[in-house]
């Protein structure tokens, strides 16, 4: 029996079985690529995007189960079907109900919000065929593939929610949880590293039951998987993960010329209390709106609170430093009592503050600790600060009148602007690798630049599948077109820099005493 | 025109400690002594039979084959199996009943312990029935 | 051999399934797997068509181990069991559609044929199906394809009088062109075509003989001695053996003759006022070796 007219037979099969189930699920998923739909619909949009996740996992685990590879009952196991068939049957249907129609329904809208032919179908292609929808997709079919039924699966999968959540809990109780790179522009690397073990997890899996019907070699490697995946994510601490980008630096030598300074005099320090409307500048920026509230609760009441500043050196043009990762320790000689994370994220974009770039970070030490450093000669702090300096790649400037077009390094782009708002919408896609950074302002507006908080350190050669759609939003004053400047950076050198300042809160304590 | 049938006219409850051969062909010879099926009807194929009565078709094959070679049933080219004008007597056999059967049949009598009279009752019953069905 | 086993075992968890299985089937056999429930008969067939993989030992079937069976030999090989997972939402007419596109070999005129003869109406889904119909639809599935090996698994089970006629008509219609293992307790259905019967008990193979084999070495036994026998003198081979005064049933499960089984009884129990002996059907015969071996715990 020629496999072509087999691999037919079985699709007909399950399109008669899981037609209905799955056109519905098709015609919703296209429908919902459709922002201006999905917006008329109000609430009932969230109920769609949640009851569509669900259905799509249903539908493909309906799929897989009705052909169940872990089975002693099923009438393929004994009939001419060879099992790698059967794989390519079920996966050529999940592309065609759960990514098919996303790639359509995005390239539609595209071509209706004025792009052309090629951005829409590469945009298209880069949200219904992106890596973080195949890999859902191939994770659950793999699932699939070693548990029984729907019943079975469910449990399993409560069972590892609930055993995630219990050691996650436990290793947050027994030691502070640091700050995961995963938020920075370095978090390619836990990220690529992980999916990387999920894709060949599933497609191992996959390969092992679909051809062979070894259920326990393939769920041992499922086991191992996870396990694996939650081991590489402890083991990738910053250091391990900085020290990689750092390698990979494009210009090393153009850190040297990058001079950071700390300004002198205390820290601006008070007990951070629930109080977030004290007046004055101190108060008005160290509130507790600097930081999440399980921070909080972990250094416990009557923390001091406290922020630092770095300064540079004004940079040359189309040059930023960006902080990727802050952390205060406090050190008698060489041995450390204890380190600090940065309130919310230390990731933060060095901006101009009368042409000296500069940032703040913000700090919650907890009292008893503060207490005994205070009294403890010796005690000295020290600032590590991760940055990484990106310099300007390609600019463009065209008039936010909705016309889309492509620019070499930077991708299709296009704005549109709101005369009764004033509202710029810029919005570029990239395809493939994308840049350490995008900047919009309105040109000849320096003040006027801001990012779209999207800071990627991916290199290009592991950056090639899919794409992205950067969105900025301006304001802009008056009733003509304004033009609008696009700005894309990549990162030319990542290196570490180190302040010392003896005392607790930027100087002996008897010069900045603890409040 | 012939018309085979496909219902097998006569019953059969299998009975261990004989051959299922065996035990079909008495109920086919007796069916067709007793008149149940006349010369000339048709006799069921091998699947009929073996469907009907619930026997494999290879032992249904063997019945129809031996029951072609004694002559009980011939087959007609392009009609099939039919049963066969009732084959006369061949010479030994008259001698084979008297003698061997009827020393057999005691044999069996004595050892269940029946007694002469109730043989020979049995004897004439089933003689009757043979003659009823005729 | 169709089928020939090497100390084919299986264990679960708590559980011994199969132990050792040395079972042969020759070709063109109808061979009846019997034991009780939880013998291990299922385990066994489901390890024949590699549903289920053994622990230890292997199996041969049509000259290919049973762990590398490749859709190319299931052309030739129909498995039917009670419990298969359909697809249910298939009409009987999807169904077959489906089946003959799979099979290069499939016999339309025969399924035709079966399915008239079944009466199964061909746009109701699979799963709304009566219990006998399902079976019915199940076996035109199993025979439609002329397979040369037919695995049956409680083809019977659950089925009325009148079905179990039409599902035994339908075996038996393909009875002599293929090789059947077929398991069932309606053992009077199947005595008729069976060829030759295997034992299992409590994961182990009995034996397997040939029935008139089987029929020859069995006589249920019924004496009256002078003298109430021993019970520790009576052989193996008397299966539950009963003593009620000086009456003695037993099953003898090694019967040559009248006169060796006369011989036999007078030198274990002593003199034999009164003997009956009668041969047994296939399903008393399963039944007292069931009932034999459930005493041997």
């Amino acid at each position: 029996m020629k496999n072509g007219s087999l691999l037919f037979t079985l699709l007909r099969k399950d399109l008669r079985l899981f037609g209905l189930f799955g056109g519905l699920i098709a015609a919703l998923l296209l429908l919902a690529q459709f922002p201006n739909l999905m917006l008329q619909l109000g609430t009932l949009s969230g109920l769609i995007q949640i009851g569509l996740q669900l259905g799509i996992a249903l539908l493909i685990l309906a799929l897989c189960y009705e052909d169940a590879v872990v089975s002693l009952k099923h009438d393929w196991l004994t009939r001419p079907v060879p099992g790698t068939t059967l794989l390519l049957t079920k996966t050529l249907l999940v592309l065609a109900v759960a990514i098919l129609p996303a790639i359509v329904g995005t390239s539609i809208y595209n071509l209706s919000q004025g792009a052309s032919t090629a951005e829409a179908l590469q945009s298209g292609l880069s949200v219904g065929a992106s890596g973080d929808r195949v890999m859902v997709f191939a994770t659950v079919m793999a699932f699939a593939a070693i548990t029984a039924n729907v019943r079975q699966a469910v449990i399993v999968f409560l069972a590892v929610l609930a055993a995630t959540a219990v050691v996650t809990v436990s290793f947050g109780a027994l030691r502070e949880v640091p700050e995961s790179p995963l938020a920075t522009g370095s978090g390619w690397v836990g990220k690529l590293t992980v999916e990387l073990l999920q894709v060949l997890t599933a497609a191992c899996i996959l390969w092992i039951q679909y051809r062979y019907r070894r259920t326990n070699v393939a769920r041992a490697i499922a086991v191992m998987a996870v396990i694996a995946g939650m081991g590489i994510l402890m083991l990738l601490t910053w250091p391990v993960v900085f020290g990689l980008q750092k390698r990979l630096s494009s210009d090393p030598a153009a850190a040297a010329s990058v001079q950071l300074s700390v300004p002198e005099g205390c820290f601006p320090s008070r007990v951070l209390d629930g109080n977030a409307n004290m007046a004055g500048e101190i108060g008005a920026r160290l509130t507790a709106l600097r930081y999440t509230e399980e921070h909080r609760k972990a250094m416990g009441a009557g923390a001091i609170a406290f922020s630092t500043r770095l300064l540079a050196q004004p940079l040359p043009a189309g040059q930023v430093l960006v902080v990727d990762h802050a952390e205060v320790g406090y050190y008698n000689g060489s041995q450390k009592l204890r380190h600090l994370r940065a309130g919310l994220s230390s990731v933060a974009r060095m901006s101009p503050i009368n042409g000296l770039p500069n940032v703040d970070h913000y700090w919650l030490l907890p009292a008893a600790d503060a207490k005994r450093f205070a009294s403890t000669a010796g005690v000295e702090t020290r600032l590590d600060y991760s940055l990484s300096l990106l310099a300007a790649k390609h600019k463009v400037q065209f008039a936010a009148d909705g016309q889309r077009n492509h620019y070499p390094g930077i991708g299709y782009c296009g704005a549109n602007f709101d005369r009764s708002t004033g509202a710029v919408a810029v919005s570029c896609f990239k395809p493939g690798a994308q840049p350490a950074m995008l900047t919009a302002g309105l040109e000849g507006a320096a003040d006027s630049v801001i990012s779209n908080h999207r800071i990627d350190f991916t290199p290009a050669a592991l950056d090639f599948w899919g794409g992205f759609r950067h969105r900025v939003q301006l304001i802009a004053h008056g009733t003509e077109i304004p033009r609008v400047e696009v700005t894309v950076y990549e990162a030319r050198a990542h290196f570490d820099k180190q302040f010392t300042v003896p005392g607790v809160l930027g100087g002996l304590p008897s010069a900045c005493p603890v409040p | 025109m012939c018309h085979i049938m496909n219902v097998t006219p006569f019953r059969l409850t299998l009975v261990p400690g004989k051959s299922i051969f065996d035990q079909v062909v008495f109920a086919a010879t007796r069916s067709i002594l007793s008149g149940a099926l006349q010369p000339g009807q048709g006799f069921p194929s091998v699947r009929a039979l073996a469907a009907d009565l619930k026997i494999h078709p290879n032992t249904a094959h063997k019945v129809i084959q031996h029951l072609i070679q004694e002559r009980w049933l011939e087959v007609r080219p392009g009609i099939g199996t039919v049963v066969a004008e009732p084959p006369e007597a061949r010479p030994g056999d008259r001698q084979r009943l008297l003698k061997e059967e009827v020393e057999k049949l005691v044999v069996e009598a004595r050892r269940v312990g029946a007694d002469l009279d109730e043989v020979v009752d049995a004897i004439r019953a089933g003689w009757r029935d043979m003659r009823g069905d005729k | 051999m169709i089928i020939e086993t090497q100390n084919l075992t299986k264990n679960f968890w708590r559980h011994d399934a199969v132990q050792d299985l040395n079972l042969a089937v020759p070709e063109g056999a109808t061979c009846a797997l019997i034991g009780a429930n939880g013998a291990g008969k299922t385990t066994t067939m489901r390890m024949l068509v590699n549903v289920m993989a053994p622990d230890r030992g292997s199996a041969r079937v049509l000259g290919v181990d049973s762990r590398q069976l490749k859709p190319a030999d299931r052309l030739r090989i129909a498995f039917l069991s009670e419990n298969q997972e359909l697809p249910d939402r298939l009409t009987v007419a999807q169904y077959f559609e489906y089946l003959t596109a799979l099979y290069p070999g499939w016999d339309g005129a025969l399924e035709q044929k079966l399915r008239a003869q079944f009466e199964l109406p061909p746009s109701r889904a699979l799963g709304k199906l009566s219990h006998g119909m399902r079976m019915k639809a199940m076996l035109i599935g199993a025979l439609s394809f002329r397979p040369k090996l037919l695995i049956l698994d409680e083809p019977l089970s659950g089925l009325d009088p009148l079905v179990r006629d039409e599902v035994m008509s339908g075996i038996l219609s393909q009875a002599d062109e293929t090789t059947i293992l077929i398991s069932s307790h309606e053992l009077s259905e199947i005595e008729g075509c069976t060829t030759h019967v295997a034992f299992m008990a409590r994961g182990r193979l009995m034996f397997q003989e040939s029935i008139e084999a089987l029929g020859a070495r069995f006589r249920e036994v019924i004496v009256t001695l002078s003298q109430g026998p021993d019970r520790r003198n009576l052989p193996e081979t008397w299966l539950n053996p009963q003593i009620d005064g000086a009456i003695l049933r037993f099953v003898d499960s090694a019967y040559v003759d009248d006169a060796q089984q006369r011989a036999q009884l007078q030198k274990t129990c002593g003199a034999v006022l009164h003997l009956e002996s009668a041969a047994l059907s296939l399903r008393d015969i399963s039944k007292a070796l069931m009932r034999s071996t459930r005493q041997e715990v």
